[in-house]
């Protein structure tokens, strides 16, 4: 329970990538003892019936809406079921785990609880976990953008059967994740086995995440699939008011494109502003107290698909006036799509 | 329903959340100053689809177009949305014309 939330854990990945291995593990660890797990599909691997809930999954397409902007009425209903029997002490919980079927979008399910008027008040999302097969994750990645697209929008991105796989199929997936998502924090896992401290240890925004990014890997593979990840820098600090309104612009036109926001950004206040979002969906921002020593530099990555990053940077530089800043993008990301 | 003010509202979009302060709230005079801010750099862009925005007294804003059918919003989420109502388009921040006419804008206010 986190300040009278309850957690949701989104877990995503293709049939067979080890989703229910992995929850079966948690389920036995004391932290998920009043976890409620929500499935669409049932696989191979069995949980244990008592916590497990079954939904025929059902989407609502919203009249002008994007693929993103779908409510998951299976869901919403469901969760809401979960408050009630909360309220009238039939079942304690503290954490919901939706696991997804392979090739479900998670967008929808996140907009559908942060934008539901009840929901948004009880529940939280705090982690979206990607499962990955390490024998055919490149297979995955290659042929589908679901595939593509769960890892962008994870946050945390588990390896799986990675005693199945060579070293150096490993060592592939691991530049290929972190092309599409370099936020990502990847770990690996055995038959499920690792513990969930390990796995949720860092909070969703984790500035040690954006941080690490700038050292992280620069492949010379190309991109396939269209999908481009790309830091932008600003030398001075932004004005808040102004730079919402170039990004909820952006991402009114072009929100099917964005995978992915997220940025640290200096607007001038004594800390900093932590931004994350899927697509149209922008978890609040939070406003912090202070940079805690750190130096005072905005930054801002976008995964997006063909979108190409010199509009961003064109676009930001006409803004430029409104929002206070130049803004460059840092060499990592352009080596990047240099190659692509 | 804000007790307060007697305002319907059920969430604040991203864009319009402030810092607040050991208790929860946000500084006013912050408040006023960051929608009046708004307002402004939005006219600037609007201005290039011939229409305009104002903030409308107890919260939201007011779109017009010069034939002058208005249409309120709740906030920055649904603005973009009663523009494109209005005028057809959809605003977009890398369409190349709009970056042109706010180039030239900026530079004639250089001037």
């Amino acid at each position: 329970m986190d300040g009278g939330y309850i957690s949701v854990v989104i877990i995503t990945g293709f049939l067979g990538s080890g989703k229910t291995t992995l929850l079966r593990h948690w389920l036995e660890q004391p932290s998920f003892q009043k976890t409620i797990v929500i499935v669409n599909e049932f696989g191979k691997v069995g949980l244990d019936q008592r916590v497990l809930r079954r939904v025929e999954e059902n989407t609502i397409l919203l009249g002008g809406g994007c693929a993103c902007c779908q409510v998951r009425a299976d869901l919403v209903n469901e969760l809401g079921r979960i408050i009630d029997l909360r309220d009238q002490g039939e079942t304690e919980v503290d954490q919901v785990v939706i696991e997804t079927s392979g090739l479900a979008d998670p967008a929808p399910i996140l907009f559908s609880i942060m934008t539901d008027s009840m929901l948004r008040h009880h529940y939280k999302v705090k982690h979206v976990v990607s499962c990955l097969d390490s024998v055919n994750g490149k297979l995955h990645l290659e042929n589908g953008m679901e595939a593509v697209k769960q890892i962008a929008v994870a946050d945390r991105v588990i390896l799986t059967k990675t005693d199945l796989a060579q070293e150096e199929e490993k060592q592939e997936l691991y530049t290929r994740i972190y092309e599409i998502n370099p936020m990502a924090v990847v770990l690996e896992a055995v038959y499920g086995e690792i513990p969930p401290e390990k796995v949720f240890g860092n909070e969703i925004y984790g500035k040690q995440d954006l941080i690490r990014l700038h050292s992280k890997v620069k492949s010379e593979s190309v991109h396939t699939t269209g999908v481009r990840t790309i830091s932008i820098g600003f030398e001075k600090p932004l004005n808040w008011a102004a730079f919402g309104i170039w990004l909820s612009a952006l991402l009114y036109a072009h929100g099917e494109a964005v995978y992915r926001v997220k940025g640290i950004l200096d607007t001038g206040e004594e800390g900093p502003v932590l931004l994350n979002g899927v697509q149209h969906i922008i978890h609040p921002p939070q406003h912090l107290d202070s940079w805690n020593e750190e130096e005072h530099q905005s930054s801002l990555v976008f995964i997006m698909r063909d979108i190409d990053p010199k509009l961003i940077l064109k676009s930001l530089k006409a803004f430029q006036s409104f929002i206070g800043s130049k803004a460059e993008i840092r060499e990592i990301c352009l080596e990047l799509y240099n190659e692509s | 329903m804000c007790m307060a003010c007697g305002q319907m509202f059920s969430s604040i979009h991203w864009s319009d959340r402030l810092k607040t302060d050991e208790k929860g709230f946000v500084d006013q005079r912050v408040l006023l100053r960051t929608r009046q801010m708004k307002v402004s750099v939005t006219n600037k862009i609007l201005g290039y689809y011939g229409l305009s925005v104002r903030n409308r007294p107890g919260g939201g804003y007011t779109v017009m177009n010069r034939t002058g059918r208005a249409l309120l919003c709740k906030d920055f989420g649904d603005l973009w949305f009663q523009v494109q109502k209005l005028c057809g388009k959809t605003v977009d921040p890398l369409d190349p014309d709009l970056l042109s006419y706010l180039e030239a804008k900026t530079d004639q206010e250089d001037v």
